[in-house]
């Protein structure tokens, strides 16, 4: 099973090559119209098998989110309206990133995984070995730490993707625990070994970019439920969520979540990627516009967009819903890193001057997003409906989210605010 | 039937390249060629209007960031740069005047030309990269016919190609923010370096900014009827 000499690694040019032998192309949606000039291209287009009508924020990178009227109609959030964000374009040969099909067979009978670094016996595994194994699922919310961002420029505009709420979706992963797995592998790793770092296949366009990684600490509590997850809602992760194999740590924050999973390393360091060293982080502490630039950032003043800050999102009603005078009723999710119990949601509907508590249902898992509803009577006109949740820590959201403003604009948690007119 | 199947091909492909490529103007300004040259070769342009508005301070750290993912600029590009994006996109941006056509430079320089345009992806050694983007350099492709690299410029190239026995599968973005001057004289400048002058055919003269502005008005051309053209006339499919 794990006899390495059999197999080596498959270089980028090689898997361009098998991509290519299988006749995948870039998704052609035979949707007219699409060639409207000056104007964007519609979702179905960039990415095969998306739903249309997403929220497009860059087309040559397929980076979409989820329209809230869509994302609430489902408990687990379908692959056809999950948003999405690569980092590196994907033209041609990478095309097969660009679709919610499956990854094509002859590609994943030849993907490989290395487990390398300060260990004694590095190892290779297939997608094959993988299923072999046991294999657990993790119901979680998976979430762009950029989701929210546009709402940062009140106090003031951060460059990059001008998010809403619609970055994030409830999805159930399925795939091999890691830590089991490592201790299986008996690499005998270096007791210095006390960074885990996953790199994707994916690459920059230019040999001079960065590539993709991110690093985590072995006692890194959240990696006991981290998975290499194969199947994303009961069938193959699509290639363009990060299929064949992605690393699932249930409650982290989607960038940590990495894509097309190639090589794990064991080292004594973190990563030198600039999406681990620089980009993805938060600061330690407070910052203003004034005194923290998006470039201020070091392994000592922040750390990276670990687990998803507490959040509540009032999905109904919306704005379009034109809610009539008298009893309406009030619902949204709320979730956090799911290492406490969310206790509480409290809903305004005057701006947050009165509060009343929703009813909080379970979640399908402690990192899955759990559904609430409280009932109001709104009178004509406009109403300020806010949410804020609350955890089983006291941890809970900012009444005003710009108090962790941050020149990349990640996290976003401030208490939900949807102005209806009745 | 050989011609249906290529025609057939090319249209599906025409539809994915569509996607591929949002048609996203920026506001004209000085040196906003110079953004579309650089740019494009990661994201396209929805990144850099959607940023709109915030400072020029802030543009600057996007470069220093965007220099983390591979952006390389001369000092020169990159202040022409920042001094767009600071001014047309920042917080307060001109009024948009009325067919500001910017003052045609005194003399078009093919070597500027292809500095700004065409070294982000194709290197300034005109090598390209392995496996991403085509090689200038020694490329027989760029005699094809008369004006075939002038429709590439134009109009863009997507699609699968050989060029010098490997294969590329990639997409190039239309680059008709040039004027006909600059495009006629960046053919010429890539035609006489990087060795290309050795494989020019003796009947093949220098292209004329005539002839760009001949095919400038064919507006539905898009990149992969440009990849068909070249498929047709080197024959092979």
């Amino acid at each position: 099973m794990l006899d390495r000499s059999k197999r080596t690694r498959m270089s980028r040019r090689q898997f361009n090559a098998l991509a290519g032998a299988t006749g995948v192309a870039l998704g052609a949606s035979g949707v007219p119209g699409l060639a409207l000039a000056d104007d964007k291209p519609d979702s179905a287009a960039i990415i095969k098998g998306k739903e249309h009508g997403m929220i497009v924020h860059n087309a040559k990178l397929g980076v979409m989110e989820t329209p809230l009227k869509d994302l609430r109609k489902h408990a687990i959030t379908p692959k056809e309206i999950l948003f999405n964000r690569l980092h590196y374009p994907h033209p041609g040969a990478s095309a097969w990133q660009a679709t919610t099909a499956a990854p094509p067979d002859a590609l994943v009978k030849s993907w490989t995984i290395r487990f390398d670094g300060l260990v004694q016996r590095p190892r290779d595994l297939t997608i094959a070995d993988l299923q072999k194994m046991g294999m657990e699922k993790r119901v979680s919310v998976i979430q762009c730490a950029g989701n929210g961002r546009s709402y940062y420029a009140a106090e003031k505009k951060v460059g990059g993707g001008q998010w809403k709420n619609g970055g994030m979706g409830n999805v159930e992963w399925e795939g091999v625990p890691l830590k089991p797995l490592l201790a299986e592998l008996k690499m005998v790793p270096s007791a210095d070994a006390l960074w885990l770092t996953a790199e994707g296949w994916d690459h920059p366009a230019t040999p001079e970019g960065s590539d993709f990684a991110k690093s985590y600490h072995m006692e890194d509590h959240a990696l006991d439920h981290a998975i290499l997850a194969l199947k994303m809602n009961g069938e193959p992760i699509p290639a363009v969520h990060g299929g064949p194999v992605r690393l699932i740590i249930p409650g982290y924050f989607g960038n940590m979540n990495v894509k097309f999973l190639n090589n794990v390393l064991l080292m004594a360091h973190q990563s030198p990627s600039v999406f681990q060293s620089v980009g993805y982080r938060f600061p330690n502490f407070p910052v203003t516009p004034a005194t923290f630039k998006a470039n201020d950032y070091t392994i000592y003043n922040s750390r990276p967009t670990y687990g998803h800050v507490i959040k509540s999102v009032i999905f109904s009603p919306l704005p379009e819903d034109k809610p009539k005078p008298g009893n309406v009723t009030i619902t949204g999710v709320a979730f956090n890193d799911g290492n406490a119990k969310i206790t509480k949601v409290e809903v305004s509907t005057d701006g947050g001057k009165t509060w009343t508590d929703a009813v909080v249902k379970d979640g399908m898992s402690p990192w899955a997003w759990h559904h609430w509803s409280a009932k109001a009577k709104l009178g004509s006109g406009k109403h300020m409906l806010v949410s804020r949740a609350t955890d089983a820590l006291g941890r809970t959201q900012p009444i005003n989210g710009l108090a962790r403003w941050n020149p990349r604009g990640y996290e976003w948690n401030g208490a939900d605010h949807v102005e209806v007119t009745v | 039937m050989r011609a249906g199947t290529l025609l057939f091909a090319a249209f599906s492909v025409c539809v994915a390249l569509t996607a591929a490529y949002a048609a996203i103007e920026l506001p004209a300004g000085p040196n906003r060629a110079l953004v579309y040259g650089q740019c494009r070769t990661c994201h396209d342009l929805q990144y850099l209007k959607e940023s709109a508005g915030i400072t020029r301070d802030d543009w600057d750290q996007m470069l220093i960031s965007m220099r983390q993912y591979g952006l390389r600029l001369s000092p020169d590009q990159r202040a022409k740069i920042l001094d767009y994006l600071g001014t047309y996109l920042g917080p307060n941006p001109p009024p948009k005047t009325a067919a500001s056509a910017p003052a045609a430079p005194a003399k078009v320089d093919g070597a500027s030309v292809f500095k700004d345009q065409c070294t982000a992806c194709h290197q300034e050694n005109a090598q390209g990269v392995a496996g991403q983007f085509p090689p200038l350099a020694h490329n027989a492709d760029l005699f094809l016919s008369a004006d075939y690299p002038v429709r590439v410029v134009l109009f863009g190239l997507e699609g699968k190609i050989d060029v010098n026995g490997k294969t590329f599968d990639s997409a190039m973005p239309p680059l008709d923010v040039l004027s006909d001057q600059q495009i006629a004289a960046v053919v010429n400048y890539v035609r006489g370096h990087f060795g290309n002058d050795a494989l020019a055919p003796k009947n093949m003269k220098p292209v004329d900014a005539s002839v760009v502005a001949k095919l400038r008005p064919e507006k539905n051309t898009t990149a992969a009827h440009v990849h068909a053209y070249r498929q047709k006339i080197k024959g092979g499919g």
